[in-house]
């Protein structure tokens, strides 16, 4: 661990070393810290990991979604063959419209009553939003209060919004290095 | 405690009007005009009805996280007979006494058969959830409710000075001002106020 420590060390000093201009001279204000690094940081994770697995009653994975804990032996489920095609056409159906992608947005600040997203929203009636935030309900994206009145956005909500975010960004970033 | 309960001979009465039974931040419970009400003494003191007739329950039973929210909004048609334990008085004024057509509107052939089925029900908490528990209702905020959930079994709801239990067949939520416990088929989810979030096994802090 203190091998590692050092290196990685290292290997910041030298990251530190590339210049506030090279920086701003790289595409945008993405900053591609090299296959090489990035590799390598994975390698050494991967071996921090297996060197602890079995030592271990509970191995802790860290990763982009928090701390998760499995169980001995537990591996995360990455099973493609297991996806529910309709319920995920359904939600990417719900996400497949501007104005239910500005709504989730809104929501992922926290709960809004349905007048606060008329006014964050303008240019959509209120009973097109109603229409939308039911789409969007229907599809587990978002839940509603019947007591309180609020929408709030659910886990997949965010989930997903997020993925779309990223992906967004992506392809805008891969249509900018085209130009 | 329940043992003490006794229901008024021959008093059958009826909400006049629409009337909440019972109101928080989160939800309520509420019975439609024509309901019936069989009420229930201890120690000579009117301490809780038996209804029958057009209700519903409507509990936000949400966690909200940093990762999203988890649960739903309970909404609970109360069409079936249900009890009250609770302060009486703020409902007294909505109740008239029933005709003979009230009950038979809901089946009910003599008042008997109504505090019939009031007492079974009265008995089957006693003997069921709350077994050995003893509940007060000195407290003018300590409120509770029993339903039948047509799996032989009750589903209680409990709610005093801002904290709420809500136990059914398939979801059970409590809450105790910023924390938050919630749990259904398929979700879990533990909050407090300044703590972490435990959902699902995952740790999000």
């Amino acid at each position: 661990m203190r091998r590692l420590k050092q290196e990685l060390a290292d290997l910041k000093e030298q990251l530190a070393e590339t210049t506030h201009e090279e920086q701003k001279r790289s595409r945008g204000i993405y900053i591609d810290i090299g296959d090489r690094v990035q590799d390598y940081v994975e390698e050494a994770m991967r071996g921090v990991a297996e060197g602890i697995h079995g030592e271990l009653e509970r191995s802790i994975f860290i990763g982009p979604g928090g701390v998760r804990i499995f169980r001995r032996g537990e591996q995360p489920a990455e099973d493609v063959d297991d996806i529910d095609f309709v319920k995920a056409s359904h939600i990417m159906s719900a996400l497949g419209q501007e104005h239910r992608l500005r709504i989730l947005r809104e929501l992922m600040s926290g709960g809004k009553y349905i007048n606060e997203l008329e006014e964050k929203l303008s240019g959509i009636t209120a009973s097109t939003l109603s229409s939308h935030l039911d789409i969007l309900e229907n599809a587990g994206l978002v839940v509603q209060e019947k007591a309180r009145g609020r929408y709030l956005i659910t886990i997949p909500g965010r989930t997903v919004f997020q993925m779309v975010k990223r992906t967004t960004r992506f392809a805008t970033m891969k249509d900018d290095q085209s130009c | 405690m329940l043992n003490a309960f006794e229901f008024e001979d021959n008093v059958i009465l009826k909400f006049k009007a629409k009337t909440r039974l019972w109101q928080m931040e989160r939800g309520f419970i509420e019975v439609e005009a024509g309901t019936l009400a069989s009420p229930f003494r201890q120690n000579g003191l009117r301490k809780g009805y038996v209804f029958h007739g057009k209700g519903i329950l409507i509990l936000d039973t949400i966690v909200e996280t940093h990762q999203g929210a988890i649960g739903k909004s309970v909404e609970r048609d109360l069409s079936d007979l249900f009890l009250m334990i609770a302060k009486v008085e703020s409902i007294g004024g909505s109740l008239v006494p029933a005709e003979k057509e009230d009950l038979v509107a809901l089946g009910y052939q003599s008042e008997v058969e109504l505090v019939t089925k009031g007492r079974n029900l009265l008995d089957r908490l006693r003997d069921g959830h709350l077994t050995g528990c003893h509940f007060h209702v000195h407290e003018p905020c300590s409120s509770l409710f029993a339903f039948a959930n047509g799996m032989n079994r009750l589903d209680i709801l409990v709610a005093h000075n801002g904290k709420i239990v809500y136990k059914a067949a398939d979801t059970i939520f409590v809450l105790n001002r910023d924390n938050v416990i919630f749990r259904d088929k398929d979700e879990f989810a533990l909050s407090t106020a300044d703590g972490p979030t435990i959902m699902k096994g995952r740790i999000f802090t």
